[in-house]
């Protein structure tokens, strides 16, 4: 006969020590989703969020009606896509090559080097990205320069600037990424090696067949969780590094929702600036989820195991 | 008795979460029930607490409440008060402006409906109407402005010496703007731009010749309604009309581009936003588009570094915003309206107590010279806030510097009073119905700033599309609710 199942003192001790955590979630994550109900709102300060007038989905319409939602949604769907795309590709490629050194010091000083930027604030990127792009004083035109080519304004093509923005983002990101990478990596067992070198495997098979498959899960992971951020830019990035679109110039190809968002908010006098960007953000998160669960029932289609939940 | 540990260690970690949350939600306001809480840009002067204190001596025995002034530096103040104010924060008074923008707080309801409090104190005779008539919204008024100056014409100046060596006649460009009535007009006026602007490169190629901080061609000529409706300053028309669509707007953005071309605008506008970045950049542009007003002279010779000319494009204009740039309003959620629109009108006609809000204490802060001038005492703990004093309240009540002319005030109120005043004074726009289209208009006029504002793309490879744009974004609709609402007015 089986016990009943009872509550210990000893599931309680544990249990207890989810309540912090849980409390913390119930507070920051929860309780602010009250809030959401200002997207359906004219919000006012002296009616406060519950008494303001419900608008239905007029905010919403706003957005979508507007000229501006195609070249958002385009921006930012194509922006973080490429980011994901070359991101894993060159993390991957990054931890393999840092798996293939032998010398335990090399390795060190590599993934020093590759995650220092990491560490670097957007604004300080934005910097050392108009250093090299300044019209006047960048590295780039001087370079460009002693070819005879006349110096570019950068700031003023927009054409230029997926590209720019994506060889930025890996910079900063390739070096944090690919530690994930690398520690899987590490956790493969050293006996396949072993006997694929003993088939005679050389080193591109060995990658190709042992190294790749075995971070494949992994890849899933990550790039699902990526996927269900894809409507999420990141601000810091789409904002400061092109110098606030460059004053216009840059927003065909770099106005993405967040930074419309920000923009929306901090210019918008007309009075409903926080009914509209509530409705932004929240129809952000909305197609952000439905993207997570797609990627993921998509995935497990191709494989059982390779889902996240 | 394990068993009792390990209850006791149950509730022990109960009560330490508990504590958490109890830290969070425990951060109350500590000041007591008889302080009027009033919020003003700026940093904080270390000296504050000694000065409120002896501000307190005066206020105290008059309302019946003490002042407690908290500043919050400028760079943050518009959104820290947006957030103080969703969170109905209960303080008395704050800036409001340029920044944390008047309309925009009336409209999202964070300020104190005071139109009746300040007839009640009599706060409404202390200025000339014109003011109050600026600051009411639907006939109610939430803020009073801190009269100062509000007719500043838009202007060009350079240095005297620059402008000497090259032979330049800064009344021949004045003239030719101030009398321009038509499009020929101000295109003959644009050729003696083109002519100044051509030596002045020749001159000095090291310096930046202008720069587009005002539109030259459009902003002594039409004053803004809302977002890119424009109306003529000069009366002859009560059209509103839309920036690309009038002869001089693109007009403007064709010389604009050429002027970029020519290199007369520094060629990284566009990634820095702005042609003067930071106030020594001031000195590096021969040309400076700014305002003027009396007194100006002075403070651009320890500017500028040098005796400037100035061309002066139109004649002192009110504008139907202008009176709004600086404001004092009434929190929405204060418990003592009344007795914060009574030192309000303690801070317009106690002129003590006013210039010790600005200035400090005297034989401290600042001494009195022979002829009544004040002169700041250095590193007194107190430097720095007079120069503003269109923060707290009247400017005209404060001290005079000692560089500044005995009648800067007057000559100043007298330029106020005689300047022409827009038709639209009293105007307030209702806003509600075109929300949206605003809205989506900024947006595109974002996009096209760098075009438009600094000329850095040629016109023809963006007009149409920026038309399109705006359009699409209810551009007409706007200028048509807006013609509607305006016609009404002025039938009034």
């Amino acid at each position: 006969m089986k016990k009943r199942k009872r509550i210990t003192v000893r599931d309680m001790q544990l249990y207890s020590l989810c309540i912090i955590p849980m409390i913390l979630v119930f507070i920051f994550n929860y309780m602010p989703m009250v809030g959401l109900i200002i997207a359906f709102k004219n919000y006012k300060f002296n009616l406060g969020m519950f008494r303001s007038q419900w608008v239905g989905f007029s905010n919403f319409e706003f957005f979508i009606k507007s000229d501006v939602f195609f070249q958002l949604v385009r921006n930012t769907l194509l922006n973080n896509f490429a980011f994901i795309v070359f991101g894993v590709m060159s993390s991957v490629i990054v931890a393999v090559l840092l798996f293939e050194l032998t010398n335990r010091n090399a390795t060190k000083i590599f993934q020093t080097i590759l995650i220092t930027p990491h560490f670097l604030s957007w604004v300080v990127v934005a910097y050392i990205v108009n250093a090299i792009l300044n019209v006047n004083y960048g590295y780039l035109n001087q370079l460009l320069g002693l070819f005879g080519v006349d110096a570019v304004d950068w700031y003023a093509k927009p054409n230029a600037w997926p590209p720019i923005l994506t060889l930025t983002f890996i910079w900063k990101n390739v070096g944090m990424d690919s530690v994930v990478y690398y520690a899987a990596l590490m956790g493969i067992d050293t006996a396949l090696f072993e006997a694929a070198e003993v088939d005679g495997a050389n080193k591109l098979k060995r990658t190709l067949h042992i190294v790749i498959p075995s971070l494949v899960p992994l890849i899933t992971i990550l790039t699902i969780l990526k996927i269900g951020n894809i409507f999420r830019a990141d601000f810091g990035l789409f904002y400061t590094v092109t110098q606030d679109g460059a004053s216009g110039n840059l927003y065909s190809t770099t106005n993405v929702i967040d930074t419309y968002i920000f923009r929306s908010f901090k210019e918008n006098a007309s009075g409903n600036s926080y009914g509209l960007t509530a409705a932004v953000g929240l129809l952000q998160s909305v197609v952000g989820m439905i993207l997570v669960i797609a990627t993921n029932a998509a995935s497990k289609k191709v494989d059982k195991e390779l889902g996240l939940f | 008795m394990s068993k009792i540990k390990k209850v006791v260690s149950l509730v022990t970690s109960l009560a330490m979460a508990g504590a958490v949350t109890a830290g969070l939600t425990g951060c109350g306001d500590s000041k007591g029930e008889d302080t009027l809480l009033w919020y003003v840009f700026g940093d904080k002067p270390a000296d504050l607490d000694t000065v409120l204190a002896k501000a307190n001596e005066i206020i105290e025995p008059e309302i019946g409440m003490k002042l407690d002034m908290q500043y919050i530096d400028s760079a943050s103040y518009t959104s820290k008060m947006k957030n103080i104010m969703a969170a109905h924060e209960k303080y008395d008074l704050a800036f409001t402006g340029f920044v944390n923008p008047y309309q925009e707080a009336v409209a999202l309801g964070g300020l104190y409906d005071i139109t009746d409090l300040v007839k009640e104190t009599g706060l409404d005779k202390e200025m000339p109407d014109f003011y109050l008539d600026s600051a009411s919204v639907d006939g109610r008024i939430y803020g009073i402005p801190n009269v100062q100056v509000v007719s500043n014409p838009v202007s060009i100046c350079m240095d005297k010496s620059l402008a000497e060596e090259i032979g330049v006649d800064m009344k021949a460009i004045e003239d030719a703007a101030q009398n321009a009535k038509n499009f020929e007009d101000v295109k003959a006026y644009s050729v003696l731009l083109d002519d100044l602007f051509a030596k002045v490169h020749a001159a000095r190629p090291d310096l930046y010749v202008m720069n587009p901080t005002y539109d030259l061609l459009i902003d002594p000529f039409y004053e803004q309604v809302v977002s890119e409706t424009y109306i003529r300053k000069d009366g002859s028309s009560d059209e509103i009309v839309i920036d690309m669509e009038t002869e001089e707007g693109k007009f403007s953005a064709e010389k604009l581009n050429e002027w970029f071309n020519k290199g007369y605008i520094r060629n990284d506008i566009s990634s820095t936003g702005t042609a003067v970045a930071s106030n020594e950049e001031w000195r590096k542009i021969a040309v400076r588009s700014t305002t003027w007003k009396p007194g100006q002279d002075a403070y651009d010779v320890e500017r500028y570094g040098e005796e400037q000319v100035y061309a002066k494009l139109c004649k002192p204009y009110v504008g139907r915003t202008s009176a709004l740039a600086t404001m004092t309003s009434v929190g929405a959620d204060s418990k003592h309206p009344k007795e914060a629109v009574e030192l309000l009108k303690l801070m317009n006609t106690n002129k003590e107590l006013f210039n010790i809000i600005c200035w400090g204490i005297e034989g401290t802060h600042y001494t009195v010279a022979d002829n009544g001038h004040i002169a700041e005492v250095e590193n007194s703990g107190y430097n720095g806030i007079g120069q503003n004093a269109w923060r707290f309240g009247n400017q005209f009540n404060a001290l005079l510097l000692e560089n500044q002319e005995d009648d800067t005030w007057e000559k100043t109120e007298q330029m106020n009073n005689d300047a022409i005043k827009s038709k639209m004074l009293g105007f307030v726009p209702n806003t509600d119905v075109i929300t949206n289209e605003l809205a989506n208009i900024t947006n595109v006029a974002d996009e096209y700033k760098a075009k438009r504002e600094f000329g850095t793309i040629e016109v023809s490879k963006w007009d149409k599309e920026y038309a399109d744009k705006l359009d699409k974004a209810g551009i007409h609709k706007v200028r048509d609710e807006l013609q509607k609402q305006y016609d009404e007015f002025l039938n009034k």
